[in-house]
């Protein structure tokens, strides 16, 4: 065994309830040796070689924070996507809604330029139809939206892409190009706009460039980047496997174990592609590939999706529906067949995680979590609800009953919630989104996650707690529906110890006990003394993996 | 280069199709599949790619058949959507897995298997690519969106599309709402259009062909029954050691005529491109691989198929003697004009 390392600190918070406080941690290969102070840890250091560490000594350690539901490895290209066609049309969020003139394009393409705070990032806009929306863009209308962001523009059907200035400096088109369908202005100078086959191939050999930087080994890192600065130290990649289950496993296997990546990370795969691939099989499989876990890399559960999603409007809704009379999607699994295809992962012993947005989908869901139990009754399964965006009481009473877990999106309390009862889900759905306060009354174990970057919300744990326990809505005064609030302690669990337990992961991750491995979330402030509403505003000093430091 | 692509893109008046923007998202996927599978490094290989497309019935699979069999020298990928479709002599086969069919005569037909990004990236990285790779398209695909993501590859150039149209069919389905916005796609993305079961429609030929040159103007217009058209006509030219190169019509329909220049010292590289561009409309096809006075350390690959002209400089080692050029012209024998070729092509 290696030395003992004495991490000294203004306040330990362990996130043992037992022992909630303590003055320092020490810590031993990579582990939790002891928690409390210097002259309690004597037994201890007396016995074995240490050093005392002073670095945090005016910094508050947590344990670090778990985001149980995050897609890192998912195609930048695919965040970057935006639909600006004249017509409704269905896209990987959910329906997307039809903008019919040109103002509604022009709009649309503004918003989405200001929505990722990195000014480099591409956009990508598809569904242009010049005939009937005004006609075509080109590049100096582009400029005018974003000059730094390149942009994209595809028309609806594959034969037109228009660019920016930013994106035509990317595409590298030299200015006297012979390429048939590179367009011009009167005076000679390009336009922007890249008409058919080859003109249409460098246009887009630039966007596949622009997005193949952002994803992939340097995508997975610039992640990773994003999360320690947040104080997160385990997340889970929702959606594993999507694409090619070999492939993604390779990409993950060369960034998360590596010493340089500030993260552990819990791969659930999608039962969807496992079914593709395996047929009946896919528990089977699963549970072999499991095999590969690592300390810092590590299968876990699988993933079922029962409706659609929360900011797209397309999750699904009990009766009165959508504001517009209309309703969201089911997902690829009809809701009658679901407990079938849970089954052989249940009787396997895989935890089985399933996105449920919408009251509707919650019913359908618990439905067949019901029929599970009476297939083979089970305790301790932890058949995790993910989102539970919109819900009511009795479900929660429901999800206890049958001893399920949830993961809950709350950061559309804040971010969304006003906006949607006005466009919808109507008032009284969208006040009382994530109904964390309900789930402890009734005794649900559940965790906070931000599905970051599948949604325009933050990772920011600390900001999911801060909404937990305020209910503040954007106008940054309205508090909705107050009984739906928690406590600080509740909602630092949910960040915590109870997102290690929702990933099965709670002996080893989500509190500091001796055993567990040193991830620290290292903050400038106490979570416990400041003005509750200042929760998301405390600065973080960065974190430690497995006993290792890494600052912000 | 030309006054009209000074011009901004023209507004289209077609009608939106409601399975186009279907199409548009899968090519953007297979795009944003293709950033996260295709290696950063520009492939050191330039596969020849032809896609064939027509609708359900055109016979696709017929002409698919027909070049495994008949690949004349090359070894031809062939990548399909439907394995079962294909029908390759048994004897042909020399093994079989669960996406590949691969024949004795080098050939090989692979399942797509729902992601052509990942098929095409298989090809690249074999051992040894194959020679030409010829993609049949969905039959209800636009095949513009299909041609972009596998361009999203930079080791695979587009060497051609074919659209065949059942000549049974065609009237009826281009003038069907239902149908007509596919043709059409089809139609206007192809270089040639290749009649089918043109022998089903003797008193008809021309008022069918009224309706493809309607529907897509300028098209080279070939006709063929059971996929019958030479692989040269086909298929493209590839700079690998590996590649034949020439044209061998002999047991092909006599409709068509070829002829081969070659050059021993290095071209020049304008008198050539202005003598190519002044080719008659009846040469189907052009493609060279060229040495040229003013770039020697470089190999340069031309092809023109249809209205469509590329000159690309390859780094693959040329078939070819140091030096050496070579060209071949393949024409419509009817109207071939030997003496007018040889005038612009001495």
């Amino acid at each position: 065994m290696g030395d003992i390392t004495v991490y000294l600190a203004r306040k330990v918070v362990t996130m043992d309830p037992g022992r909630p406080f303590a003055q320092c941690v020490a810590v031993r290969d990579g582990r939790v040796l002891s928690t409390g102070t210097i002259e309690t840890m004597q037994p201890w250091l007396k016995r074995y070689p240490y050093k005392i560490d002073d670095t945090f000594a005016d910094k508050v350690i947590l344990p670090g924070f778990i985001d149980p539901h995050t897609h890192f490895a998912f195609s930048a290209g695919y965040l970057a996507m935006h639909y600006i066609g004249p017509i409704d049309s269905p896209g990987p969020h959910g329906i997307n809604k039809g903008l019919p003139t040109r103002a509604e394009v022009l709009a649309k393409l503004r918003e989405a330029a200001k929505t990722d705070a990195d000014p480099s990032a591409p956009l990508i806009a598809w569904g242009l139809d010049p005939a009937s929306q005004g006609g075509h863009l080109h590049r100096d209308e582009l400029d005018a939206i974003s000059l730094d962001r390149p942009m994209w523009v595809i028309s609806y059907a594959p034969h037109f892409i228009y660019l920016n200035s930013a994106a035509l400096e990317r595409a590298k088109v030299p200015d006297n190009t012979n390429v048939h369908g590179v367009m011009r202005y009167p005076d000679g100078r390009l336009n922007g706009q890249f008409v058919e086959l080859e003109a249409g191939r460098l246009a887009l050999g630039a966007m596949r460039e622009a997005i193949a930087e952002r994803g992939g080994v340097d995508g997975l890192k610039r992640m990773g980047d994003i999360a320690r600065k947040a104080g997160v130290t385990t997340t889970a990649e929702m959606i594993f496997g999507k694409g090619n289950f070999e492939n993604e496993w390779a990409l993950h296997a060369k960034v998360v174990p590596d010493e340089s990546f500030p993260l552990r990370m819990g791969l659930v795969s999608l039962e969807l592609a496992l079914y593709a691939d395996h047929g009946s099989k896919g528990a089977d499989f699963l549970l072999d590939a499991m095999k590969r876990s690592g300390d810092k890399l590590f299968f876990h559960g699988v993933k079922f999706l029962s409706d659609g999603s929360f900011p797209a409007m397309s999750l699904r809704l009990n009766f009165p529906g959508y504001l517009d009379g209309s309703n969201g999607l089911r997902n690829d699994v009809p809701w009658d067949e679901l407990h079938e295809r849970m089954l052989p992962y249940w009787k396997a012993g895989i935890q089985i995680h399933c996105h449920a947005n919408g009251d509707e989908a919650v019913d359908a869901s618990l439905n067949a979590l019901a029929k599970l139990q009476k297939a083979q009754p089970q305790f301790d399964h932890r058949f995790t609800l993910e989102h539970y965006c919109i819900s009511t009481p009795d479900q929660a009473r429901r999800l206890k009953a049958l001893g399920g877990a949830a993961s809950v999106n709350n950061y559309f309390v804040h971010y969304r919630s006003q906006l949607h009862a006005e466009e919808g889900f109507g008032p009284d759905r969208s006040e009382a989104v994530a109904r964390l306060g309900s789930l402890e009354r009734e005794g649900v174990i559940f965790a906070l996650h931000s599905d970051y970057s599948l949604v325009l919300v933050p990772l920011h744990p600390l900001t999911a707690a801060w909404v937990a326990v305020n209910r503040i809505a954007l106008d940054g005064k309205t508090v909705l529906a107050p009984g739906e609030r928690i406590g600080v302690e509740r909602a630092l669990r949910a960040i915590t110890i109870d997102a290690a337990y929702v990933l099965g992961a709670e002996q080893r991750l989500g509190s500091l006990e001796p055993g567990k491995f040193a991830d620290f979330a290292v903050l400038e402030a106490d979570p416990f003394e400041v003005d509750p509403v200042d929760l998301k505003d405390i600065n973080i000093w960065g974190t430690v993996l497995g006993g290792k430091p890494q600052p912000a | 280069m030309t006054a009209e692509s000074r011009d901004q893109a023209d507004d289209v008046a077609v009608p939106v199709n409601p399975t186009a923007g279907k199409e548009t998202l899968a090519m953007l996927m297979g795009i944003f599949e293709a950033a996260r599978v295709v290696p950063r490094a520009v492939a050191p290989i330039s596969l020849p790619l032809t896609i064939v497309s027509g609708f359900l019935g055109a016979g696709k699979t017929t002409l698919v058949n027909r070049l495994l069999s008949e690949p004349g020298g090359r070894r031809i990928a062939v990548l399909v959507n439907d394995f079962a479709a294909v029908n390759i002599d048994e004897e042909l086969i020399r093994f079989q897995s669960e996406d590949t069919i691969g024949l004795t005569n080098g050939c090989a037909c692979c399942s797509i298997n729902g992601d052509l990004v990942n098929a095409i990236q298989r090809l690249v990285e074999r051992k040894e690519p194959p020679d030409a790779i010829v993609l049949e398209a969905s039959g209800l695909a636009d095949p513009r969106g299909i041609a972009q993501v596998a361009l999203a590859n930079p080791a695979i150039r587009l060497d051609a599309i074919l659209a065949l149209v059942d000549c049974e069919t065609f009237p009826e389905r281009i003038r069907d709402e239902r149908t007509r916005p596919t043709m059409l796609a089809q139609l206007s993305a192809a270089d040639i259009v290749v009649m089918s079961k043109s022998d089903l429609i003797e008193d008809r030929r021309d008022m069918i062909k009224g309706l493809i040159e309607s529907a897509a103007p300028g098209r080279t217009v070939l006709e063929a029954t059971h996929g019958d058209i030479p692989a040269d006509i086909v298929l493209g030219v590839n700079a690998s050691p590996s590649s034949t190169f020439g044209c061998s019509d002999t047991g092909h329909h006599t409709s068509f005529a070829s002829t081969t220049r070659s050059w021993s010292t290095p071209a020049d590289r304008d008198a050539i491109m202005r003598a190519l561009r002044e080719l008659p409309p009846n040469v189907i096809r052009a493609k060279g691989i060229f040495c040229f006075k003013d770039d020697e350390q470089r190999r340069f690959v031309y092809q023109r198929v249809g209205k469509r002209e590329s000159l690309e400089a390859v780094s693959a080692p040329s078939s070819i003697a140091q030096h050496a050029s070579r060209l071949v012209l393949i024409g419509f024998s009817e109207q071939w004009d030997e003496a007018e070729v040889s005038r612009l092509v001495p």
